[in-house]
């Protein structure tokens, strides 16, 4: 009985503490209830739903960027393609140099003059270049008075393969490589003075442009560089019937006197960086068909150095060049009929030029900066029985000023010297520039 | 030299010998205190003991960064419209000219074109000192005969053949080769796409290496 009595009352009390913390549960102000808790749920699915519409909202931009991104990078890229292969640019350049001069010369009528060389260098592909240049100039009046003309000539144009690293290919009209001088020191620009050196100019003794294939290269032997130069060409022409010129080689001349090309090398060697001197030989036959086998023998040598001195508190500059030409003796007009034969002589000729030049670019003036002091030594010699033949040199002292890196104002006056004839001495002023 | 034994005989006579050779020998005895070690590019560092070789170095990195080289050449490398540094140490100018040249140009050149550069901290301007006073030709890379060129620097990662270019030898052989000739064009007139068909014909004229073609476009891209 007492053990009933005592379950009832446990029950009981147990009841009684359970009802109490049901109450003080509803009075708790953290309770939620049923009612709350569905609304807040309710609450959060509606967050959600329009999270997931913000989503899919934003995600077409997103990839509407990414989209951009790649059309930018695309077009940045076809612009580089574009920029690199247009018109002007890596195709084709115009460079080259022009010059407006005047030139009193004695016996002369003084007189000014212009000239334009354009060149265009076209880069077919990493392997394949064209060159093409033009050289239009004024030429003056003839001795029987007619009109000035402009001169236009064709002064390269030639496609090169470049092979290997020390080996380029090439066929067409290009600058001889026999010495430097018309290769690297023609242009009005890189001439330090306004004329060329007698055995270089027109009537001298030098080839400067030839027709036909070329192997050109460099590399480095031992402990030098050296460089060089393979031709075969249609060669010079002999002149036969002129009365002023028999005997001398015609280098403008352009196509074949006799199926005999003409073959030349030059070699180029720098033993230390401020020199280099080469070596150039060209043989030809350049006799015309009718006339008697002349085997014509060119060899050259130049030399050319820069440096800048500390103690001369400058650049000096010295470049040389010789040539030397042998001709086999030949009987010119032999039958009188030209009206200046029979003329035979030894027909060996030679000559060349020594320039030494001096810039004071240490110099703390601008002005004497740009100051450019130059003289030349100038030689030919021919047989005094050749038809227009006579030894004669020249001194030509001279100055520059250079009015940017390209441009140059350039003055020089030739004291000539002729064994033969009268003296012609030269006064020049060029302006000249490269572009 | 009686009364004297051989011993100090000899001494005194090699003294006399030596004093005559050093004042014979011209440079002879300051050589050896200018004579300053050569850092890896060639240029003498630390021939003034108030050349910070740390400040060289830094200016050097300027030297590449805020401009200079946009104008200035150093060893064959950076543009020709202003004078050539290479050498500058070799001038004899002092720290406070070099500042002047840097801050204020005009005040040591009233017609000179050169900008100022007075947005470069005191620092700064102290490390491009130090690196133009270090600048010398006497024994810098420049005086490499074409040899070492070819043979010993080229047998690095630019060796011929091996297909890498090289700005540094880029700019030798464009200084070298081309200044040959004629004046140095700036870099910047033409450009990088146009220097590529002008060393095609380069190639040719000059006549260059494939090689040296590469480094020189690459020089030239470089200082563009």
């Amino acid at each position: 009985m007492k053990v009933r009595e005592w379950m009832i009352k446990i029950c009981l009390g147990l009841a009684v503490v359970g009802l109490a913390a049901a109450a003080q549960g509803q009075n708790d102000p953290n309770y939620v209830s049923r009612g709350e808790y569905k609304a807040l749920k309710q609450e959060l699915d509606a967050i959600k739903a329009e999270l997931a519409d913000l989503k899919k909202k934003t995600q077409p931009e997103a990839q509407e960027q990414e989209k951009t991104a790649t059309l930018d990078e695309a077009l940045k890229r076809t612009q580089l393609v574009a920029e690199a292969s247009g018109l002007g640019d890596t195709k084709l350049l115009i460079a080259g140099d022009a010059a407006a001069g005047y030139t009193d010369e004695s016996g002369a009528p003084s007189t000014f003059t212009a000239e334009f060389n354009p060149m265009f260098l076209w880069q077919l592909n990493d392997r394949l270049f064209f060159e093409g240049g033009l050289e239009l100039a004024i030429e003056g009046p003839d001795e029987n008075g007619e009109d000035s003309m402009t001169d236009v000539e064709l002064d390269s144009a030639y496609l090169t393969y470049l092979l290997n690293d020390y080996v380029s290919v090439g066929a067409g009209k290009f600058g001889t490589p026999f010495t430097v001088y018309h290769r690297h020191f023609d242009p009005s620009w890189i001439n330090k003075l306004p004329f060329d050196p007698l055995a270089y100019a027109d009537g001298g003794i030098a080839p400067d442009s030839a027709v036909g294939v070329f192997a050109i290269g460099a590399m480095p032997v031992d402990h030098a560089m050296t460089n060089y130069a393979v031709y075969i060409s249609n060669g010079p022409a002999l002149v036969t019937d002129d009365p002023d010129a028999a005997g001398s080689l015609n280098f403008d001349n352009y196509s074949d006197q006799n199926n005999n090309k003409a073959f030349g090398f030059r070699v180029g060697y720098l033993p230390i960086r401020e020199v280099e001197v080469g070596y150039s030989f060209e043989f030809s036959k350049p006799s015309p068909g009718s006339f008697e086998t002349v085997h014509s023998y060119l060899h050259g040598v130049d030399l050319n150095y820069v440096k800048e001195h500390d103690r001369l508190k400058g650049r000096a500059t010295v470049r040389a060049g010789w040539v030397w030409s042998r001709l086999d003796t030949a009987t010119y007009d032999p039958t009188g009929a030209l009206g200046f034969g029979p003329l035979r002589f030894n027909n060996d000729r030679d000559g060349g030029y020594v320039e030494a030049a001096y810039r004071p670019t240490k110099a703390s003036d601008e002005w004497i900066n740009n100051l450019e002091f130059v003289v030349r030594y100038d030689q030919l010699n021919v047989s005094s029985q050749a038809p227009g033949g006579g030894d004669e040199d020249r001194w030509i002292p001279g100055v520059s000023y250079w009015v940017t890196p390209r441009t140059v104002l350039k003055t020089a006056y030739a004291f000539d010297n002729k064994k033969v004839g009268k003296d012609d001495d030269i006064f020049a002023v060029q302006f000249a520039t490269g572009f | 030299m009686k009364g004297y034994s051989p011993k100090q005989q000899f001494v005194f006579w090699a003294g006399v010998c030596l004093a005559t050779a050093a004042l014979l020998i011209p440079g002879c005895h300051s050589a050896k205190k200018s004579d300053p070690p050569m850092d890896p590019k060639g240029s003498t560092v630390g021939a003034d003991p108030s050349i910070s070789q740390a400040g060289a170095k830094k200016g050097q990195e300027l030297f590449d960064t805020v401009g200079c080289m946009g104008c200035h050449m150093v060893h064959g490398k950076g543009g020709a419209v202003g004078p050539n540094l290479s050498d500058e140490a070799d001038r004899g100018r002092s720290r406070q000219w070099l500042t002047t040249q840097i801050r204020n140009p005009k005040e040591n050149d009233p017609e000179s074109i050169m900008p100022a550069f007075n947005n470069l901290s005191k620092e700064n301007v102290s490390d491009l000192v130090d690196y133009l006073m270090t600048l010398s030709k006497r024994k810098s890379s420049q005086d490499k005969m074409p040899g070492e060129i070819g043979k010993t620097a080229r047998s690095g990662s630019g060796a011929v053949g091996s297909g890498k270019v090289s700005v540094t030898w880029g700019g030798e052989t464009w200084s070298d080769v081309c200044g040959r000739c004629h004046n140095l064009r700036t870099p910047s007139e033409f450009s990088d796409a146009q220097w590529t068909v002008v060393l095609d014909h380069m190639r040719l004229i000059a006549p260059l290496t494939g090689q040296e073609q590469r480094d020189v476009l690459e020089f030239l891209k470089a200082s563009n």
